[in-house]
């Protein structure tokens, strides 16, 4: 076997050629990784998406401004007026660190002044290349090579990852799926063969990934809960303690040097498995190490006994340090995980979100596509060959597919292991099929065997190059959307962008003072920070359950009610977001009912949802709406001269197809139009001042309106309050 | 030609504007001929002195229709001062530029007005009337008199109202009417009527309908001031025109404060004045200085101790954290190397252990005295990453920092024992 190493084609290693291949493979693969990420850009330009990366984005632009000890302690006086943030100790900086450091590699030692916007567009497409490459890597610890290269062309353009990080999709998980992979990759690898080197490495992903994304608990989890399964199995050897316990006691210590996570690691129920099983493997190895010392006998009644103490005195201790919070208990996330109606009932600011409603089912085959049926096959031959690091692979599916199904942004953490069970079941099956050799070497070629090979090959070529296709469908279909700008056609099929939110968010920065405190519903917080830089109440970083419910209240209250809430938080401006003109279905009147709730929980005295809909329970804003409904503040701004655009006839609100009675035009007493955009999705209203003479300001406004008519001959005595 | 001749008058009306701003006062008395000649020696005689000497006069019948408010611009006052006598008729023909909503804005541009009421005959006419109400005053309408059977003379007792204002009552007959106020918390009556004093309608017995007022719900001369501090006051009869101290106020001769600085330092480095950041636990330091205007020259407005009008300062965020009483300082000027014009206060104090966006306010709101609100914003941060004591600093602490030294030693002692202590020498004894 020998001369293996020693063939050459015309004259060159075949060693060499194989890597050589393999390298033009990768860059290939990230080729087509970063290329299909970049629709965006092409179709729009390079411009920040959707919500929370605008607030990374500004956060970046504050650390390459600043120090990074600046940084680190940034109070953020922009945003949640007047209690403000402590922004740089709530923060993940693995995300802005990362683009930073590339800022300024880029600027210090090649000369090359990037402006921070475009490495912050360009990252994620960036980083989805070295996920592949982990990918390769980890599947190839699984299988072989061949695998890996399939899994990783997978993961290059599956959509669900793609989701997560297109150009401009400047979020955390853009960075924390590669980490998430390579942490993956080096533990599978120090545990394989018990190399402290490696388990350094691990933890020091596992560092880079805490200081990246929450999800890093997934990762805290995962890996101690491996290693209890292999523990089960009764797999337990030196290198797996090796392993284990240099990934727990350096990866701990690491994390626990972010801000944000600070003492979680040994506080929070979270972190405990962590914990527990650093625990556990210390006593198996005792175990371990009395069983090669005493007869087998002894041994048995001595493990159970040890065993039944061991688990029940730390689940006692685990209670008993919870209850006197010592622990903190689990979080209302993950309560969430579990019962997916948890949310709804008892924080309803989780449930109002999106991305954390359970997924539909069609969105894991629009997701993945054909590796959603691979996928199974691919778990299938892993218990076959069941060796430890099969197991992982099967702990992580059997996990993840459960958290899909109940959170949708959960698909992004599950796409990785489909990919590579995916991988692993089409290798199995090229191994098999793509094996010409036998068909013509044998002593009779067998036609039958030629044709079910050919067809089973081509076939799975369709398949391949479907998907391909599928994929650069979706991604171009539904995950290229900046979402800041929202593109439509035009009847004759040319695209019409409509650019509203920046639009509104470029007057609110050229037309309002600097230090202007503009109240919106938190969803838009990030945006209205990043793009129009102007002091926000709340925004996407929900840390203060009440000061949402503040905004909330001040959005469902009748005008008096809020003129206080709002002059109390010095706000100068409230934006609402209405799409009733353009059909724009994501707006403030359909998430209205979630300020409501959110509102209810605080005030139940003073906001009541019922109030809010018709006598048949119907939520209308038409000439049915209800009398409160029709006096909230958020309904006055939305449909504050709706109707005076359709000619003297009722107004059509297109989102939910009702009609604005013409007559029945709401007033506005507390505030004045300030800025409707083009298509009327952002309205901008500025908040009157008090008084000059004391009136409450319903009685102004009659009083600017009433121009002197009719003479009143007769005075009459007027009802007047006893003078306090 | 044409242009430059323009010019040179657009110049000229410019200086005339100018002239005008800085000049004496503007002042508008608005009166009805047939009640009020204006010409002989009427109870007002030493008002109408007063006012020759102090302003610029300008006198109008109601209906004049030349009267206006504004400037062409109108955005500017062309009167400083209006004075409202009473008038036989309910209306007016100058509606154009006299009615409610040009009153209204008049005294948002910090406008003053003084409105006399009359006896039973007279009445305002019908814009002044309702403009009135709107600020939240009633006066009584025509064929109204103010009665009291018990008490026929005012006194001190029974009918002053201690707002600053009036000291003391020269007044004794009053005849004249009197207002029903709202609660307006920008009004404060001054004159008030006795408990049995009530407002009829002459020649009617007392009726619960069309009494206007009934004992101490009426009042006789009731001001007024807005938040921009423009001065309103209405008072039931020409005769309290002896009260110099009502037209006074209302002319912003008397009681008139100015804010001339507000500013804000932290203990640790008081050069910078209002720094926009603290830090929680900082000692700041506020000060302010005020100045009163009087006998035409501001003048430090200094407070006796423990009065109440010493003013306060909030430390705020949403609700005040801490509610101080601002000490006092001494006199200073506002200007540089100018006169000692000001009568500065201060207070020290420590911000409170909380981060976020609190707001220094002083909101200076006394009866009788100009309003007075300043806010700034400041940031307060919390501790810095190095800001904290160190661990050696905490006694606490020793115990974990020596036991920590201490599995240190002994591993490395552990480690010195097991590699090097109590090993057979294995070279030597194979050999």
């Amino acid at each position: 076997m020998s001369n293996v190493n020693q063939l050459t084609i015309y004259g060159v290693d075949i060693q060499l050629i194989r890597t050589l291949l393999k390298i033009i493979i990768f860059i290939s693969i990230a080729g087509a990784a970063i290329s299909s990420r970049l629709f965006s850009v092409i179709r729009f330009e390079a411009i920040i998406h959707e919500f929370d990366p605008w607030f990374n984005f500004r956060a970046t632009k504050y650390l390459v401004t600043h120090s990074y000890y600046e940084f680190l302690n940034w109070f953020d006086d922009r945003t949640w007026y007047p209690l403000g943030r402590v922004t740089g100790g709530t923060l993940y900086p693995g995300l802005m660190v990362t683009s930073g450091a590339i800022w300024h590699i880029l600027k210090n030692y090649f000369k090359l002044p990037v402006d921070i916007r475009n490495i912050c567009v360009l990252l994620a497409p960036a980083f989805s290349g070295l996920t592949a490459i982990f990918t390769y890597f980890l599947t190839k610890e699984m299988k072989d090579s061949s695998a890996g290269l399939l899994a990783a062309i997978f993961m290059g353009i599956a959509p669900g990852y793609i989701s997560r990080s297109v150009a401009g999709s400047y979020d955390n998980e853009a960075i924390a799926i590669t980490l998430l992979m390579a942490t993956f990759y080096f533990w599978i690898k120090s545990m394989k063969i018990g190399s402290v080197f490696y388990a350094t490495i691990t933890a020091l992903c596992y560092f880079y990934m805490v200081s990246a994304w929450g999800g890093y608990v997934f990762i805290t989890n995962l890996i101690p809960l491996h290693v209890f399964v292999l523990l089960l199995m009764g797999r337990y050897n030196p290198k797996l303690y090796t392993a284990y316990t240099t990934w727990y006691a350096l990866g701990t210590l690491a994390s626990m040097q972010i801000p944000f996570v600070g003492f979680l690691p040994i506080r929070s129920n979270d972190h405990m498995a962590a914990l527990g099983v650093f625990g556990l493997l210390q006593l198996v190895a005792f175990g371990d190490y009395v069983k090669s010392k005493v007869p087998n006998k002894q041994f048995k009644s001595f493990l159970i006994v040890s065993v039944v103490f061991v688990f029940g005195s730390g689940i006692a201790a685990l209670f008993g340090l919870t209850a006197m919070g010592w622990i903190a208990p689990w979080t209302g996330r993950f309560y969430s995980l579990w019962d997916t109606n948890y949310a709804k009932i008892h924080i309803p600011i989780i449930a109002s979100v999106s991305e954390h409603q359970p997924t539909a089912w069609p969105a894991f085959f629009f997701d993945t596509s054909m590796l959603i049926w691979l996928f199974p096959a691919g778990i299938y031959l892993c218990f076959q060959d069941l060796k430890d690091e099969h197991v992982f692979v099967i702990i992580y599916s059997v996990l993840c597919s459960y958290f899909a199904g109940v959170m949708v942004r959960l698909m992004l953490t599950l796409t990785p292991v489909i990919c590579v069970s995916g991988a692993i079941a089409l290798s199995k099956l090229f191994d098999v099929y793509l094996n010409i050799k036998d068909a013509f070497h044998g002593d009779n070629i067998s036609i039958s065997k030629v044709i079910s090979k050919l067809t089973v090959l081509l076939s799975f070529g369709f398949y391949l190059f479907y998907f391909v296709l599928h994929c650069t469908w979706v991604t171009s279909n539904a995950y290229s959307s900046p979402s800041v700008v929202l593109a439509s056609r035009n009847p004759d099929g040319s695209q019409n962008l409509i650019d509203d939110y920046r639009e509104a968010y470029y007057w609110l920065r050229m037309n309002t003072p600097e230090d202007a405190k503009v109240m919106a519903w938190w969803d838009y917080g990030y945006q209205i920070g990043g793009m129009a830089d102007r002091t926000t109440l709340v925004d996407n970083n929900t840390w203060n359950n009440t000061h949402i419910a503040t905004v909330g209240k001040a959005m469902a209250s009748p005008e008096n009610v809020s003129y206080e809430i709002l002059k109390k938080h010095d706000v100068d401006y409230v934006l609402v977001i209405f799409g009733g003109l353009l059909g724009y279905s994501g707006d403030d009147i359909n998430k209205f009912l979630w300020m409501v709730r959110i509102a209810e929980g605080i005030w139940p005295d003073e906001i009541k949802e019922r109030d809010f809909f018709t006598d048949r329970g119907e939520y209308k804003m038409d000439k049915d709406a209800s009398e409160t409904m029709k006096n909230s503040l958020m309904y006055k701004l939305c449909y504050w001269r709706f109707s005076e655009l359709f000619g003297g006839r009722d107004g059509v609100d297109r989102v939910r197809n009702q009609q604005i009675p013409i007559n029945a035009v709401p007033e506005l007493n507390v505030v004045e139009e300030a800025f409707t955009s083009e298509n009327w999705i952002v309205r901008i209203y500025k908040v009157k001042d008090l008084d000059n003479v004391g009136r409450d300001l319903y009685d102004a406004t009659k009083f600017e309106n009433k121009k002197s008519g009719k003479r009143n001959r007769i005075v009459k005595r007027p009802k007047i309050d006893l003078r306090e | 030609m044409i242009k430059q001749f323009y010019i040179l008058l657009n110049f000229l009306y410019f200086t005339i504007i100018f002239a005008l701003d800085i000049g004496i006062e503007q002042t508008l008395v608005l009166h009805d001929p047939e009640i009020l000649p204006l010409n002989d020696s009427t109870s007002g005689s030493n008002f109408l002195k007063y006012l020759d000497s102090n302003f610029e006069l300008t006198f109008a019948d109601y209906n004049n229709d030349e009267i206006s408010l504004f400037y062409n611009d109108e955005e500017s006052i062309r009167f400083d001062n209006i004075i409202l006598f009473p008038s036989s008729k309910k209306t007016i023909n100058n509606k154009k530029n006299l009615n409610q909503h040009n009153l209204l804005k008049f005294i948002n541009l910090k406008g003053n007005v003084l409105v006399i009421g009359g006896s039973e005959s007279t009445s305002l006419p019908e814009p002044f009337r309702i403009w009135l109400n709107e600020l939240g005053i009633y006066p009584a309408p025509k064929n109204y008199k103010y009665i009291d059977h018990f008490n026929t003379k005012l006194s001190e007792k029974n009918n002053l109202i201690k707002n600053n204002i009036v000291d003391s009552l020269k007044v004794e007959s009053y005849d004249g009417s009197a207002a029903l106020i709202t609660n307006n918390e920008l009004i404060f009556p001054i004159i008030s009527s006795s408990k049995t004093g009530y407002t009829n309608k002459v020649g009617t017995p007392i009726d619960q309908e069309s009494t206007w007022t009934f004992g101490t719900q009426g009042y006789l001369a009731v001001a007024f001031q807005a938040l921009n501090n423009a001065r309103v006051a209405w008072i039931g009869s020409i005769d309290l025109l002896n009260q110099v101290e009502i037209y006074e106020w209302v002319f912003q001769k008397k009681n008139t404060l100015r804010l001339q600085f507000a500013q804000h330092v932290n203990n640790e480095d008081p050069s910078k004045i209002n720094p926009t950041l603290y830090r929680i636990k900082d000692q700041a330091i506020y000060t302010i200085g005020i100045s009163e205007f009087k006998n035409g020259q501001w003048v430090p407005f200094e407070i006796g101790d423990g009065s109440d009008l010493t003013p306060q300062l909030s430390f705020k965020m949403l609700d005040p954290y801490q509610k101080l009483n601002l000490e006092k300082l001494g006199k200073v000027s506002s200007k540089e190397k100018g006169d000692l014009d000001t009568f500065a206060y201060f207070v020290n104090f420590t911000v409170p252990d909380h981060h976020g966006m609190f707001t220094f306010e002083l909101d200076y709101k006394r009866h009788g005295y100009s309003w007075i609100l300043d806010k700034k914003i400041v940031t307060v941060r919390h501790l810095a990453n190095d800001e904290f004591k160190r661990s050696w600093d905490i006694t606490n602490s020793w115990l974990y920092i020596a036991s920590t030294l201490l599995v240190i030693i002994a591993w490395f002692l552990f480690v010195v024992n097991y590699i090097y202590v109590g090993k057979v020498n294995y070279k030597k004894k194979d050999q």
